[in-house]
């Protein structure tokens, strides 16, 4: 099989792997894009007296920091991850083709949106972002009414296209689940969360459409009421990818812990509450907002009950642990699971306080809320998502395993990568709680030792991440070249060897 | 019963009885009044204090003079505020200490916050297009100068909206 032909079938896949790929490459590409744009905030932030001239080009990157990791980066690697938890339940992508449209279509019509260079944070609260005149332009480039209808009208095609994609996931999974056969519970996540994720992404689509129709029919906007709307997105969209990826915990702690999960029992309760906790929270996110009383009483129950669920599941997964003889963390895949998980609980325990209206305004638009998201993002997302991506390097690469030296590698690339993070997220919840706000370009100058300490740590634990893919990338090439994978001469291995994993697929489905 | 075979069961239910408890005790709270900061915090009319809904009350019914913002009603200082681009109208406020506070605080252009630490506690609100919010306080018992910060993004010069809370 040529490397023109691997490529090819990326690009345009066949095969439920190769969209788990496509994906892959997509969200990695978002990954970036959000991770050169947070590097230049941090550099801004280690001044404490920005100019105000800074603003534009601070706000813009603020802005497709937050876009590429919400639009593009979140989405596109929940696709993968559920798509991959399909394959490892025996269940397939039929409509391939459909699926990689979808892909192309909606990164096009995201592009178009990011081009005006929106800066008007990435959750577009209104009036700012359908404000352009001499105080503020939502869009650097699309001053007019006409092209911010376009890029807003542009990002619903997107979202609306991303909808589609998980509609395909649930509509295949459902056609090529094997009758009377329970799916594993990998599957059963990615499955469940893919309709959370089917029915809360529409909330944005409507959020954007609602700013169109804005410019093109003259619809008014009530502020309230859209940040309402949006957050019935925004609040579940933090969980599209952790939810798929603790379905990934739960299949491969048990697996490196050399026992069964302590209670599948538990893990599949867990999916009720996990749902119905997600899409009924959002409003937790607007406790300083003027709204009623009753609403909040009826978010802080919500609330509780996605905490009870997220508490099981710590449970769950560190009895597996700790009741098993030995943990095989010197595998890479039992690493990076044991490290999402450990995030997770350190995490996690930063947003006990966050549900309570009467603690909440102490942390609200302040640096503790930054820093709980983006350690649960650091840990759980990335190191969770890593763990699923090496595991499809061993699924693509059949009789593929990570050589002793990678893995060492592997290893420390994931601490070298998690140390200085968990640093950055607990410096910030630090300073945070001692009043630096979000979002800011000037701040009071007691803060900015932190904030040079923020920057030095994420600088020292980027390289980390890097290490750890490519070593995994390389160690996989280098097996799959003596395989004669990415030529075109006659394979000089038995036939029977097992090589690209296309073949696993068509097996599988 | 063998309790073993039923104990992810059990656990499972105890579990959302802890929960249960947990939110009705918050419910208890709130309804009887028991809770002050969730009754008495939101950035509401009815979040502040009757002596401070009385105030609100006759100061709109009696606002000052074009130019001026503030008047003192029965011991309790009310406060007009508007937030916009990029500056907060009034940006100065002198109380007395230990004087009771209300701010009445609009931002017609964008969403903002208005957020203040002060030694015995803080405020952190937003204020909504259409929506008028509210805040109570009592001003620290020492003079001193508080600066308050805008912690609501709008717009490039977000970060210098800052206003002064003088304490004399």
């Amino acid at each position: 099989m040529s490397i023109i032909k691997q490529i090819k079938d990326t690009i345009m896949p066949k095969n439920t792997l190769n969209v788990v790929w496509l994906y892959t490459i997509g969200s990695i590409f978002w990954l970036g894009v959000l991770g050169i744009a947070a590097m230049n905030l941090r550099t801004y932030l280690t001044f404490n007296s920005n100019s105000p001239n800074v603003g534009e080009l601070y706000y813009s990157a603020l802005t497709i920091h937050g876009w590429a990791g919400m639009f593009g980066f979140v989405p596109l690697a929940a696709v993968a991850v559920i798509a991959f938890a399909m394959y490892k339940s025996n269940l397939s992508i039929v409509h391939t083709k459909l699926m990689s449209i979808f892909f192309w279509l909606s990164n096009i019509f995201l592009a178009i949106g990011f081009a005006g260079s929106p800066d008007m944070g990435w959750y577009m609260y209104p009036p700012l972002a359908i404000e352009s005149d001499s105080n503020f332009h939502a869009f650097l480039f699309y001053t007019s009414p006409a092209l911010m209808g376009m890029a807003y009208l542009s990002l619903t095609l997107a979202f609306i296209l991303q909808i589609a994609m998980f509609i395909t996931l649930i509509a295949d999974a459902y056609a090529t689940k094997p009758r009377n056969e329970r799916l594993n519970i990998f599957g059963a996540y990615g499955v469940a969360f893919a309709i959370v994720i089917a029915i809360t992404l529409p909330a944005l689509a409507a959020s954007t459409l609602w700013y169109t129709l804005y410019f093109f029919a003259g619809v008014p906007v009530n502020p309230l009421l859209w940040a309402l709307l949006f957050w019935f997105y925004g609040h579940p969209v933090v969980y599209y990818l952790p939810f798929p990826l603790f379905g990934a915990l739960y299949y491969y702690v048990p697996k490196y812990a050399g026992r069964a999960l302590f209670s599948e029992k538990w893990a599949r309760w867990n999916i009720y509450l996990l749902s119905i906790g997600s899409m009924l929270i959002w409003v937790h996110h607007l406790q300083t907002w003027p709204l009623p009383i009753d609403l909040r009483i009826w978010v802080n129950l919500s609330t509780l009950i996605l905490a009870s669920g997220s508490g099981l599941t710590v449970l769950n997964l560190g009895l597996t642990i700790l009741l098993s003889q030995k943990y095989n963390w010197k595998d890479p895949v039992g690493m990076g699971a044991l490290i999402a998980l450990v995030g997770f609980i350190l995490a996690g325990v930063q947003a006990l306080v966050l549900p309570e209206n009467s603690i909440n305004p102490l942390f609200h638009n302040t640096y503790y809320i930054v820093g709980h998201f983006h350690l649960m993002i650091w840990t759980l997302i990335v190191m969770g998502f890593t763990t699923a991506f090496l595991d499809m390097l061993r699924s693509t690469f059949g009789g593929f395993n990570f050589s002793e030296q990678a893995s060492k590698w592997m290893r420390i690339g994931m601490i070298w990568w998690t140390a200085p993070f968990l640093g950055v997220g607990y410096t910030m919840s630090v300073i945070g709680y001692l009043g630096m706000l979000r979002r800011m370009i000037a701040y009071p100058a007691m803060f900015q030792p932190y904030n040079l300490l923020e920057s030095f740590l994420a600088e020292i634990g980027i390289p980390g991440l890097l290490v750890t893919i490519f070593v995994g990338i390389f160690d996989a090439l280098a097996y799959a070249s003596k395989q004669n994978v990415f030529s075109t001469s006659t394979p000089s291995t038995p036939s029977n060897l097992p090589v690209m994993a296309e073949d696993g697929v068509s097996k599988n489905g | 019963m063998d309790i073993k075979e039923h104990a992810e069961e059990v656990w499972f239910i105890i579990m959302l009885i802890l929960v249960a408890t947990f939110f009705s005790w918050n419910v208890y709270y709130i309804l009887t009044g028991k809770s002050f900061s969730l009754r008495y915090g939101l950035p509401e009319f009815s979040g502040l204090p009757p002596q401070g809904q009385e105030a609100v009350k006759y100061f709109e019914t009696h606002p000052p003079p074009p130019g001026e913002y503030s008047e003192v009603i029965n011991g309790t200082l009310v406060v007009n505020i508007t937030a916009v681009q990029y500056k907060w109208i009034p940006n100065v406020i002198v109380a007395n200490v230990s004087e009771p506070v209300v701010l009445i605080v609009n931002s017609p252009q964008a969403d903002t916050g208005f957020y203040l630490r002060l030694p015995n506690g803080l405020i952190n609100i937003n204020d909504v297009p259409g929506i008028t919010s509210y805040v109570y306080f009592i001003t620290p018992n020492q003079p001193g100068n508080y600066t308050w910060y805008n912690a609501e993004y709008d717009g490039y010069a977000s970060s210098y909206m800052t206003g002064t809370l003088e304490v004399i």
